[in-house]
């Protein structure tokens, strides 16, 4: 098996995106503090081109994917233009990391459509707190943030540190940090995964009747168990269903999409729980279910979804399958 | 009310049970700190709050579901003690 130190070794000094942090997070950043968010929105705007321009392996490497996914259902698509959306909505998303606190404190979000609410109030009613549960969508940030402000205050389960198998030894070492950083100011109520009692806050904010968003294809987690997702396989959390279980409270599936310029969230139905023996049951009759339904939103709205291009999905899970 | 050393006692075979140890009386009555059972994650402590919970009939409150509280058996059997 390969270790930290293997993975270093394999990484570049320098790669592509490393330049984007740096430009990210020294210009872009102090820029996005003094300009006005139109302005900022406007340099977004700008950028489009050169980054499409100087994306075009990547691109690539997109359109093969999510053709393979599509063709394997047997669902037509226009890959190439999903992934050249895909692209567009990562920099409209990055430019609204930029300005997320004056977005929301200027309350500049005007075009929001908020649909299901009554779901989640439904959820709520019962007071047992409800895990909001989600895909990597590029909206959630924001989308949590709005919600916070007209009164649904979310508990984000994150990993404290991501991998990010795309960075340079250079960017690894000296931007990665600053990086993580930024993301704590942007999303804010935060728990974190490594935190010795993080099931325990999780409980509490249940407790409260409180809300914790959880995201179902979130790589990193101490329990997973695989299933078969778009066209090969994914490990999924499952811890969570253990907190589910004890607590008795709802999931209620959230699906974000859009940017700052047009935001919608819905709120699904409640999931219906299947109540289990045991908790080996328990996950193996629920979670498929929750996988099912997170596949048909990114089938759905494939250019929203940001894993597109994270090897888990692909490369890790068939590595996986020779280790273990 | 119960004395406090019934009271830890009984948090003990909670622990025991709960977390499915297994370990014998003799070995379980020296244990003060979760620190000192293997393998207690973050899960695991929550499963323990929900028996102790079943067990003593009570609800813990919010500002006390800290692992400080909760790993510490004589100060979780005082709290138990103050709220019987």
């Amino acid at each position: 098996m390969s270790g930290p130190r293997d993975d270093q070794m394999r990484r570049p000094w320098v790669s592509l995106k490393d330049f984007f942090w740096l430009v990210y997070l020294y210009p872009l950043r102090f820029l996005a503090a003094i300009l006005p968010v139109p302005w900022l929105q406007r340099i977004g705007s700008m950028l489009l081109p050169p980054l499409h321009l100087i994306t075009i392996r990547w691109k690539r490497l997109l359109t093969n994917r999510i053709t393979a996914v599509y063709q394997a259902k047997s669902v037509k698509l226009e890959a190439g233009a999903t992934a050249r959306r895909f692209i567009t909505n990562a920099l409209f998303r990055a430019m609204d990391d930029l300005v997320m606190d004056k977005l929301i404190a200027e309350k500049r979000l005007r075009r929001v459509h908020l649909q299901g609410q009554d779901n989640l109030d439904r959820a709520l009613s019962l007071g047992k707190g409800v895990i909001v549960l989600t895909g990597h969508f590029y909206a959630n940030r924001l989308a949590k943030r709005y919600l916070a402000q007209i009164g649904y205050p979310m508990a984000s389960v994150r990993n404290r540190k991501p991998q990010n198998r795309a960075l340079g030894r250079f960017a690894k070492k000296l931007l990665e940090t600053r990086y993580v950083e930024f993301l704590h100011g942007i999303i804010k109520d935060e728990l974190f995964l490594q935190d010795e009692d993080c099931a325990l806050q999780i409980f509490k904010r249940l407790r409260l009747n409180g809300l914790v968003n959880l995201h179902l294809d979130a790589s990193f987690s101490q329990e997973r168990v695989r299933y078969p997702f778009l066209n090969g396989e994914r490990l999924f959390p499952a811890g969570f269903l253990r907190i589910v279980r004890l607590t008795g409270c709802c999931i209620v599936p959230m699906l974000c999409l859009g940017n700052s310029r047009e935001l919608s969230v819905v709120f699904e139905n409640p999931l219906d729980l299947e109540p289990g023996a045991d908790q080996h049951e328990f996950v193996s009759v629920n979670l498929p279910k929750m996988a099912r339904r997170l596949e048909s939103q990114i089938l759905r709205y494939p250019d929203q979804w940001e894993l597109w291009d994270r090897p888990q999905t692909w490369l890790a899970i068939r590595c996986a399958r020779l280790v273990l | 009310m119960q004395e406090k050393s019934d009271i830890q006692s009984r948090i003990r075979k909670v622990l025991n049970t709960s977390l499915c140890l297994g370990l014998p009386e003799e070995e379980l009555e020296n244990i003060k700190t979760l620190d000192e059972v293997f393998g207690v994650d973050s899960l695991a402590a929550l499963e323990f709050v929900v028996a102790l919970e079943k067990e003593f009939t009570i609800t813990i409150e919010p500002e006390q579901l800290e692992l400080a509280v909760l790993k510490d058996l004589p100060r979780l059997a005082c709290y138990i003690t103050s709220r019987l």
